[in-house]
């Protein structure tokens, strides 16, 4: 290496990794704030606000139907004193899971990378699409309890433990995003997994306990249930609604250890076939 | 500075272009990539851009790259030129308006600002790529070949662009004509089979350039092969 190299210079050593590194921190809000401003700008087909509000039709949909359907049989709610309620602990934090695993999957599509800078990353992406559906959820269920309190005069639609909501539905959203990257991944290995996952997503609602008490199943049944972790969510977050909501099946730490094994898992699967699959593409 | 430390590089399936290269590219100074065809210039190039990744290896920067000028891949042909432009300068942490501005003025797009990218001709949606390179503050800018479209007009343009943008920032061109790394470089690295030499003197890069392959012809006027040129 010729000597003039050296001589010119150069930023060696700590100096030159650390200008490094604040190079990559300011490009990442550059980017991440640049797509953030795109997003909400479009106006193409469908504009950033009605695509994303769209996505909380469904939960509400879900709850009147069930609503109608258990008064039209003359049901008393499963608990408390409000159906609606009772459905709405249980089918939001559900479709947050859904929603957010299935809409993870567009920016990491095999050919997505093709089509941006080279400055723009999948993560970006990712983080764009992640905080933008949060907020909108946030927003339409936010809707949905303060008319029930407001509307419906049900004092129970504020939850008496904030924190222990928000607490279950990060965990949730992390639940979230792991399946959704470790299924993203994994169909782009196996085609046909995009197609049946967000029907068993979907389907899996109905396991995730959002019009019974779980906790009222006898033992042999709640333990099926139990391993599904999104139960466990539900239920977290419904003992921020209801005072003496029973603690069985809802072990925080099942959900918690599921979600970070999954994320990790889809990370390194990820990283793992990342050259594979460009090969393959 | 731009540190390659190791860079192993192979298409899927392919013989590895690289292998356990190391370099160290200044991004202060204008530096040519002097390679046969075949020898990974445009590779190098992609690498360092980030288009690709290294198989194996690392590059590291310092400083801010450029997309290779003329890179067209990001562009949303629906949106406007105005609307890409923004978005482009936003991403590399420009100022959108003075970005807008600089190409309506100084490079006379302005009545083509708020058109779609896809209703423009191939050659304004060319000129528009590379002017935006141009417009965007880099650290360094990357270029693969050539430093400007071919219409006479950009052209021009662009080598005026070039030498107004290199007084305070790096340029690394990729290319194996002498004629052009003479006329815009100052340094060079030579690509040969088993690695990269980097030189500081684009005369000493070009006598090396030659000296590697007989059948290129001997345009530069070179000093005869410097006898300290190849002992690094």
């Amino acid at each position: 290496m010729s000597s003039g190299a050296r001589a010119l210079g150069a930023q060696g050593g700590a100096a030159g990794h650390w200008s490094a590194v604040r190079l990559a921190l300011r490009n990442q809000i550059n980017v991440f704030t640049a797509l953030l401003y795109r997003e909400a700008e479009t106006r193409h087909g469908h504009s950033f606000a009605l695509g994303y509000i769209a996505a909380g039709i469904e939960p509400l949909v879900i709850v009147g139907t069930i609503g109608v359907l258990f008064s039209a049989l003359s049901r008393t709610p499963p608990y408390g004193h409000s159906l609606l309620l009772f459905l709405g602990t249980g089918v939001f934090p559900i479709y947050l899971f859904i929603h957010t695993s299935l809409r993870i999957r567009q920016p990491l599509n095999a050919m997505a990378q093709r089509n941006r800078f080279p400055i723009e990353r999948p993560l970006d992406h990712l983080m764009v699409h992640a905080v933008l559906h949060v907020v909108s959820s946030a927003a339409v269920a936010a809707l949905f309890f303060l008319s029930l309190y407001w509307f419906g005069g049900v004092e129970a639609a504020i939850p008496y433990d904030p924190i222990t909501a928000i607490g279950a539905l990060a965990t949730l959203f992390v639940l979230g995003l792991a399946v959704g990257i470790f299924n993203a991944v994994f169909a782009r290995l196996v085609p046909v997994w995009d197609v049946i996952w967000p029907a068993v997503a979907r389907a899996s609602l109905h396991f995730s306990g959002p019009y019974f008490v779980a906790a009222y199943l006898p033992p042999a049944q709640r333990f099926y249930f139990g391993l599904n972790p999104v139960m466990h969510g539900v239920n977290w977050l419904r003992q921020a609604f209801y005072p003496f909501y029973p603690h069985v099946l809802s072990d925080r730490f099942y959900l918690i250890m599921v979600a970070l094994v999954l994320l990790t898992l889809g990370l390194l699967l990820e990283a793992g076939t990342r050259r594979y699959l460009e090969e393959k593409e | 500075m731009i540190r390659v430390d190791g860079l192993g590089f192979a298409y899927a399936k392919g013989r590895p272009i690289f292998q356990g290269l190391d370099l160290a590219i200044p991004t202060d100074r204008r530096v040519a990539l002097l390679g046969t065809t075949g020898s990974g210039k445009t590779t190098l190039v992609n690498l360092l851009a980030g288009i690709e990744t290294p198989t194996q290896g690392q590059i590291e920067r310092q400083v801010q790259l450029s997309f290779p000028a003329g890179f067209q891949r990001g562009f949303r042909q629906t949106a406007t030129v105005r609307q890409n432009a923004t978005f482009a300068a936003r991403i590399y942490g420009a100022d959108a308006d003075e970005v807008v501005d600089f190409l309506a003025t100084v490079c006379a797009m302005e009545a083509d600002l708020d058109r779609p990218l896809r209703e423009l001709s191939v050659q304004t949606r060319i000129a528009f790529s590379y002017l935006l390179t141009y417009t965007l503050p880099f650290d360094c800018y990357l270029f693969d070949n050539v430093i400007g479209p071919p219409q006479a007009d950009v052209r021009d343009l662009c080598a005026r662009l070039f030498d107004a943008r290199t007084r305070e920032a790096g340029a690394i061109i990729a290319t194996r004509q002498p004629r052009i790394a003479e006329q815009f470089c100052d340094c060079g690295v030579v690509l040969m089979g088993d690695g990269a030499v980097f030189f500081d003197s684009i005369s000493d890069a070009l006598a090396a350039f030659d000296g590697s392959t007989p059948g290129t012809p001997a345009q530069a006027a070179a000093p005869a092969p410097a006898e300290g040129a190849l002992a690094s």
